[in-house]
């Protein structure tokens, strides 16, 4: 199993919605750090270094809905930025719209979870992506 | 104008010249064409129809009075006369005019004068003959005084008695034979003269000459005997004075009768010819007007032709400025608007000054043009409410799309956090300190939670249907089946009856999907007993496919059929079997949206079949 020290990056404005992710974490026992970001604005500043601390997330799990700036604005703006463009991302958002997905692809995503309802499911869709970023190869790192 | 018109146009064109001419004949057609019509040949026509009327009543009066004798009808003849006299006088202008009609239409005044002349005639020697037979009144009177003479005589003889005197009975007996025959031949002169005169008989005439004849014989007779008798005889001279003269008149009135009748019948064998000159007369007199007005008509018809095949073709150049000016200009008018309001010009008017045919013809091309727009205006004012709501009904729907977006989103995220805020209660709280209770509370919990995500999804389903619009495409439907037999983890008892050769057809793969999705989840949902059975049948007609979804279920009452159709409409209480009523009604509203129907056949114990057409 590899190094899984890098770092994850959760943007979403859902208090509670965070807390699924981080107590999901907990139970499958992930241990990567993971930052959260409430909106699109919030996270490129992160991402970018404008704010403290500067992060260099390898996955970044984006809902789409959102104040400010939604995901996917922010995807948009993330795949034109030089140093930040091939970021893995994964939305993960209550959506189930088809133009969602459509624009979510066309901004190559890594994947694209609607988020379940139930926590014990959702703990396995959480499940389920750790055993995939651990098994993915990345340019760096 | 005339260049830039196709060949019809300028076909249309003619027809209307033509017609406009023909409504326009006194501008166009030279006075001089008709006039000999209105001043002559008319007033001849109506004349010639008097004469022959009135000749007509003249032979009436004549034939009534030979048939009643009627002493009136001399006034009446004379009456007829007069008038044809001021008939003359009128037709005089017409009589003089130098034309060879007029040879005729003076025979037919001769003629007609002729004949009342004649019959004139006719009825007075008739009345003469009347009044002859009348004057044999008294004779006849005498005849019977004489019988009563005979009578006495007669009786005088009786009395004196028959034994005595053999020879003078002879000869009174005789007399009074004698006497009796002359009488007799006397009636029969007067009946058959007036037999004769009535019937104009030749028999009558004969036996009439033969009664005359008897007359004299008898009379001749009665002569000798007195010549020959002795003088108490009691026929005297004077009394054969008294026969002769008798015979004398009754020969007289009788010949003058039958020469006068004779006379009459001559005179009206002379009207019958007259008549029919005359008849023939008035009949060249009628055929020549007649032919006067169809020669009329037709140089009518040939300058209107003319006028026609010159207006379109050389108008300017044969120089008919003045036609030009009265029917070339306005019709151009007139096409023009025309055409400017067939373009879409609702303002184009005509506008001819003139007092003719063409200025009506433009007034009521403008009162319809006036009609047309605002017609049309009314038209346009609808057309925008209709737009205005159509624009109304877009938006209400697009609010109605959005609304449906921000229902799945902003109302399951607060649901989600309470799913997991229950649950994360649940799994902090020591479980010494959850009651069953508790824990049961929380089990209702998810379960209203996932009910409440069901029928969010159900709507956000239902309100999508014809909005989203996918591709047509091949489908097999018998694969659609399968796939949602499988989907729906059909329990394994559970039998698929399907025939074999499925239609396979371009349609909406999704729609029809889902259709049946919803049918098989039912079939399969409903279903009490644990060997269910689905069944899927088909045929076809023209435009649709007929399909039918069976299952061997409880079925539903009929009085429920329609309410299924209806959207959160269970049937079941909803605790007991999860549903949340959008199955139907997402059938109905998906089948319909592609025009197809569907219907619900049921009976309690029986199962449900649901019939659903669509479209090829």
């Amino acid at each position: 199993m590899k190094n899984n020290t890098f770092s994850i990056m959760l943007v979403d404005d859902d208090e509670i919605d965070v807390m699924s992710v981080t107590r999901a974490f907990k139970k499958l026992n992930i241990t990567n750090p993971l930052y959260v970001a409430n909106n699109g604005v919030d996270a490129l500043a992160m991402l970018r270094g404008e704010s403290r601390p500067q992060i260099s997330p390898r996955i970044i799990l984006l809902d789409l809905n959102m104040p400010k700036m939604g995901g996917i604005e922010f995807l948009e703006q993330l795949r034109k930025d030089q140093t930040l463009h091939a970021i893995t991302v994964v939305i993960l958002t209550t959506s189930n719209e088809d133009r969602d997905r459509i624009q979510a692809y066309d901004l190559n995503v890594a994947g694209y979870i609607v988020k379940p309802v139930t926590p014990s499911n959702f703990v396995k869709a959480m499940a389920t992506l750790n055993k995939y970023w651990t098994l993915s190869e990345t340019p760096h790192d | 104008m005339l260049k830039h018109l196709s060949v019809r146009g300028k076909m249309i064109m003619m027809l209307t010249l033509i017609t406009v001419s023909a409504s326009l004949i006194t501008y166009l057609v030279p006075r001089a064409s008709y006039k000999p019509i209105i001043d002559i040949i008319i007033p001849r026509l109506s004349i010639t129809h008097k004469v022959d009327n009135l000749v007509l009543q003249i032979q009436e009066e004549m034939t009534q009075s030979i048939i009643s004798n009627e002493t009136s009808s001399i006034g009446h003849i004379e009456l007829y006369i007069a008038e044809l006299e001021t008939l003359k006088k009128e037709a005089a202008p017409f009589l003089e005019k130098v034309d060879e009609d007029a040879v005729v239409f003076q025979t037919l005044f001769n003629q007609a004068e002729q004949i009342s002349q004649k019959s004139y005639a006719i009825i007075t020697a008739h009345q003469q003959t009347i009044e002859m037979l009348e004057g044999m009144k008294p004779l006849s009177d005498d005849a019977r005084d004489l019988f009563a003479t005979h009578d006495v005589s007669i009786t005088n003889l009786l009395q004196e008695g028959t034994t005595e005197e053999d020879i003078f009975d002879r000869k009174l007996l005789q007399q009074i034979f004698l006497t009796r025959q002359f009488i007799e031949s006397f009636y029969a002169v007067r009946l058959e003269t007036i037999e004769y005169i009535a019937n104009s008989e030749d028999d009558a005439f004969e036996e009439r000459e033969h009664e005359l004849l008897k007359l004299d014989e008898t009379l001749a007779e009665l002569e000798s005997i007195i010549t020959a008798n002795d003088s108490d005889f009691m026929l005297d001279t004077e009394l054969i004075a008294n026969f002769t003269q008798i015979r004398n008149r009754i020969t007289a009135v009788s010949t003058n009768t039958v020469n006068t009748h004779k006379t009459t019948l001559g005179l009206l064998d002379e009207l019958e010819l007259l008549k029919f000159e005359f008849n023939k007369t008035s009949t060249i007199i009628q055929d020549k007007i007649e032919k006067s007005l169809g020669d009329g008509l037709k140089s009518l018809a040939i300058t209107l032709l003319l006028i026609a095949i010159i207006l379109p073709t050389s108008a300017s150049t044969i120089g008919l400025i003045a036609v030009n000016k009265i029917i070339v200009r306005p019709l151009e008018q007139l096409s023009h608007s025309v055409q400017k309001f067939g373009k879409g010009d609702m303002s184009a008017r005509v506008h001819i000054k003139s007092n003719d045919e063409i200025s009506r013809l433009g007034n009521t091309f403008n009162q319809m043009a006036v009609q047309l727009q605002k017609n049309f205006s009314d038209a346009t004012k609808r057309i925008d409410e209709l737009q205005k709501t159509k624009d109304r009904l877009e938006t209400a729907n697009l609010e109605l799309e959005q609304f449906a977006y921000v229902a799945a989103h902003d109302l399951k995220s607060p649901l989600r956090a309470i799913a997991n805020l229950a649950e994360w209660l649940e799994e902090d709280i020591d479980d010494a300190a959850l009651t069953d209770e508790t824990r049961r509370y929380l089990q209702l919990l998810h379960a209203r939670v996932h009910r409440m995500e069901s029928l969010i999804d159900g709507l956000r389903t239902y309100s999508r249907i014809g909005r989203i619009n996918s591709n047509a495409e091949i489908v097999h439907t018998e694969k659609i089946v399968r796939a949602a037999v499988h989907y729906l983890d059909t329990p394994e008892q559970f039998t698929l009856k399907i025939p074999p050769d499925m239609p396979v057809f371009n349609t909406y793969p999704k729609d029809l999907e889902q259709v049946f999705f919803q049918l098989i989840s039912n079939a399969i949902k409903y279903n009490h007993r644990p060997t269910g059975q689905i069944e899927v049948t088909w045929k076809e007609n023209d435009d649709f496919y007929l399909f039918t979804v069976s299952d061997n279920g409880p079925g539903i009452e009929p009085e429920y059929h329609n309410k299924v159709f209806s959207i959160f409409q269970t049937l079941e209480t909803r605790d007991k079997v999860e549903s949340v009523g959008l199955g139907l009604p997402l059938v109905k509203k998906l089948v319909e949206h592609h025009g197809g129907k569907v219907n619900m056949e049921s009976a309690v114990g029986e199962g449900v079949t649901i019939h659903f057409s669509w479209p090829k």
